[in-house]
């Protein structure tokens, strides 16, 4: 009997290795650490082949079968549907007399003999969709000196479909009215401006000033999220001096505003959204800097946040008193599921903040820690866990995880467990890596900061094209009850940086708002108020009437 | 180029009222003397340049009361008509009107001295005084409707003004009853005014001052007089 035993346990233990789910928690299929994004893929080198071209040639064969399809999906973009991939041979031009004329038809000979097909050449050039297994015998090819994806044009001239649609287009036309000769300043703040120099005297104007608070003081920081924006708000104000001005961290986002503030900006456009940065009422560090620059008269558009489906609320409940919050009866695990590859994280705040002296939160004396899971297929396993101290001694109420992934896509969950607490503190979480809907989702409330800035005129996403709420987009009301955002702004416009897929998000609609204004301040005399108070009666009410949580007090518009 | 054609056809329309002149006196002269200048009623047209880079040239016309008061002193009550194009200036936009027409009727009292020759049926004379100008203004037709089609009422009014003016000329004495003359003015003056634009919908408005509005402006004019 014992011996049976033995040999089941075994037997489990052998079926437990041999399971896909299990074999990818063992053998760090799925890992903390780098991400392999496009932008920054693993070291694998071979002078001859293009990085992202050789990553796709290798990955098939270093991965686990379980990876091939994330890979693939990962990829998606560089294959064609019949799952071969488009490229450039360069061929030899260094050969000896004689051999030159050879040299192209004996590498599209090549290329046909490992299934590819030739599709076009050029001088030296060889145009061809191959299969995958063929990238790296013709790297390897004596007769072939690079291999590379093909150079694809960029869309020229794009504008945002949100300046007709919002009525900007006259306003654009329109003779300034006894306002200052000076050039009304736009920054637009972001996190990196990839690609800005090529839009230069054609999507964005020819001079911009550029200004990066990085600490490697790098502007483009290979991010073309920023580019994008800079865009929308050059279509919306073309005659506007636009500044790009880029940060990392809370701390060099402090001394950008500074900046800003003393170059005379006018507006500030902010597709940036932060969680566990403050109270949502309007207070904490982020939205101090928003205050710094109402007090100046400067005009802060800032993005709603895309976080209505990544979003709960609820008051600590442990109906099942085993110190774990249960989100519906006992279930203790809030799910959500991550496509492959996705960075997975979640950040956990509570109503604990105490009171805002301007620096710093007085801090919180109820302690609750969060825990990050993984679906296996059969089960959860414990991925992560923050478990900060909140004593009473100034500690956040936050707790905060993120920067996992897996290879393959599956439901995540997370779960909160009380330490110590004098009450049941309002819970508010935030998913980070779900492309749908996670469970027990609460929308409302689900503004990031610093959109729940009093200061701050806050976009909300709506279709450019029909007014339809854009389903990801963050709504009200702020943890101290007021009513945002300010607006509903088009999203999903044309942009040169995100090319015919459009521009989604509310990253979109708040350049569309500061442009909004910073229109209006290079036609009128009027104040940043005033602006806000004209552009309130003329939005196009949406939803519920007068000022919502969802569309604000409309869609954003600048006509009659 | 359009300055340039009024400025020609003004000039024309003065040869015109120079030549009516003489032959109105046919085509003699008479002196002074036998003149004997005491009250006269003029009236004149005139090209302006304005000093304003953003306020057009433009022909104006006016008409006058001249009293003798001695044979070189004399007084001159004047009335013009003026109305020409401005611009709008955005580097400057607190200090100049927007695009649209700005009506100047200076009323000004002028004295002269006059120094009748006694070869000559010329009476040359340097003249300084000054007024008011009772201004208006109309903004671009164009501008109020692109305006007015996103909801937005625009108004700009100007103040009435005082001006100084000083300059020479001579009247060609062409019969004891008329008189022609050809003047060079220099016009100082500026203007207080304002501009407000308000919103339809909201009711938001915004006005601001609009302070210095440059009126000086150098007028080369001709004039024909009769004398009682």
């Amino acid at each position: 009997m014992k011996k049976h035993i033995v040999l089941m346990i075994v037997a489990a233990a052998c079926l437990m290795i041999l399971s896909p789910g299990h074999a990818r928690v063992t053998s760090g299929v799925w890992s903390k650490t780098h991400l392999p994004l496009p932008a920054a893929p693993p070291a694998f080198k071979n002078p001859k082949i293009e990085p992202s071209l050789l990553r796709l040639a290798l990955e098939p064969q270093s991965q686990a079968p379980a990876k091939t399809s994330g890979a693939a999906q990962f990829r998606k973009q560089a294959l064609n549907a019949d799952n071969t991939v488009r490229i450039v041979l360069e061929a030899q031009t260094r050969v000896p007399q004689g051999m030159q004329d050879l040299i192209v038809p004996y590498v599209s000979q090549l290329v046909t003999s490992l299934g590819g097909r030739v599709e076009t050449t050029y001088h030296s050039l060889v145009q061809a969709s191959v299969p995958v297994s063929a990238l790296l015998p013709l790297a390897g090819s004596p007769a072939v000196r690079y291999v590379r994806r093909p150079l694809v044009p960029r869309l020229l001239d794009v504008t945002s479909e949100g300046v007709a649609y919002t009525g900007a287009d006259a306003w654009i036309k329109l003779a300034p009215f006894h306002v200052s000769g000076q050039a009304v300043k736009i920054c637009i703040l972001d996190l990196g401006f990839q690609g800005y120099s090529s839009l230069k005297g054609n999507e964005l104007p020819p001079d911009v000033v550029t200004e990066s608070f990085r600490a490697d003081g790098d502007i483009e920081a290979g991010e073309v999220h920023g580019a994008a924006c800079a865009e929308i708000v050059h279509d919306m104000a073309p005659d506007a001096k636009l500044y790009l001005v880029n940060f990392d961290t809370d701390v060099e986002q402090h001394n950008a505003v500074d900046w800003i503030i003393s170059q005379g900006v006018n507006v500030i456009s902010y597709s940036i959204g932060w969680t566990n940065a403050g109270a949502g009422d309007g207070t904490g560090p982020i939205d101090a800097d928003v205050d710094k620059t109402a007090e100046k008269n400067i005009v802060w558009a800032s993005s709603a946040g895309n976080y209505a489906t990544d979003h709960y609320e609820g008051t600590f409940s442990d109906t099942d008193s085993d110190g774990w919050h249960n989100f519906s009866g006992i279930d203790e695990i809030l799910e959500f599921e991550v496509p492959a590859y996705e960075v997975v994280g979640a950040a956990l705040n509570w109503d604990d903040w105490g009171t805002w002296d301007g620096a710093n939160y007085s801090g919180a004396a109820n302690d609750y820690d969060l825990f990050l899971y993984i679906w296996n297929g059969s089960a959860w396993e414990l991925v992560d866990t923050s478990t900060y101290p909140q004593t009473g001694g100034g500690e956040w109420p936050t707790e905060d995880i993120y920067g996992w992934y897996a290879d393959f896509t599956t439901h995540w969950g997370v779960a909160i467990r009380k330490v110590h607490a004098t009450r049941n503190c309002k819970l508010e979480i935030f998913t980070y890596g779900n492309d749908s809907t996670i469970e027990y989702d609460v929308p409302w409330g689900s503004l990031a900061i610093p959109a729940d800035s009093p200061n701050a005129v806050t976009a909300g996403a709506v279709s450019w094209s029909n007014d339809a709420y854009h389903y990801y987009s963050s709504r009200g009301p702020t943890h101290d009850g007021r009513v945002k955002p300010d607006f509903g702004s088009p999203s999903g416009v044309s942009t040169d940086t995100y090319g015919n897929q459009g521009f989604y998000g509310t990253s979109a609609s708040a350049p569309h708002v500061a442009g909004a204004f910073g229109l209006m301040l290079g036609r009128t005399p009027y104040t940043p108020g005033q602006i806000y108070r004209i552009l309130q009666d003329r939005a196009v009410d949406l939803g519920t009437p007068g000022k919502d949580n969802m569309f604000g007090w409309g869609r954003l518009n600048l006509k009659k | 180029m359009g300055t340039d054609k009024q400025f020609r056809r003004a000039f024309a329309a003065g040869l015109i009222v120079l030549s009516l002149g003489f032959f109105a006196g046919g085509l003699g002269a008479a002196t002074y003397e036998q003149q004997r200048l005491g009250l006269a009623f003029g009236l004149n047209g005139d090209y302006v340049l304005n000093a304003a880079k953003d306020h057009g040239n433009y022909i104006g016309f006016g008409a006058s009361l001249l009293l003798a008061l001695t044979k070189n002193i004399a007084l001159e009550f004047s009335g013009q008509f003026d109305r020409y194009p401005t611009l709008g200036d955005a580097a400057n936009p607190l200090t100049t009107m927007s695009p649209g027409h700005l009506t100047q009727v200076p009323l000004q009292a002028m004295l002269q001295l006059r120094l009748p020759l006694e070869s000559l049926p010329l009476v040359p004379y340097i003249t300084a005084g000054g007024g008011l100008s009772l201004n208006s203004f109309s903004l671009d037709s164009t501008m109020l409707a692109a305006y007015k089609a996103l909801g937005f009422d625009l108004t700009e009014e100007v103040k009435t003004s005082l001006i100084l003016s000083a300059g020479a000329g001579f009247d060609f004495i062409a019969s004891p009853n008329l008189m022609v003359g050809l003047h060079f003015r220099y016009r100082f003056g500026k203007a207080d005014a304002s501009s407000t634009i308000r919103d339809q919908l909201s009711g938001e408005a915004m006005t601001q001052a609009l302070t210095d509005i440059n009126l000086k402006s150098m007028i080369i004019g001709l004039g024909i007089k009769y004398v009682f």
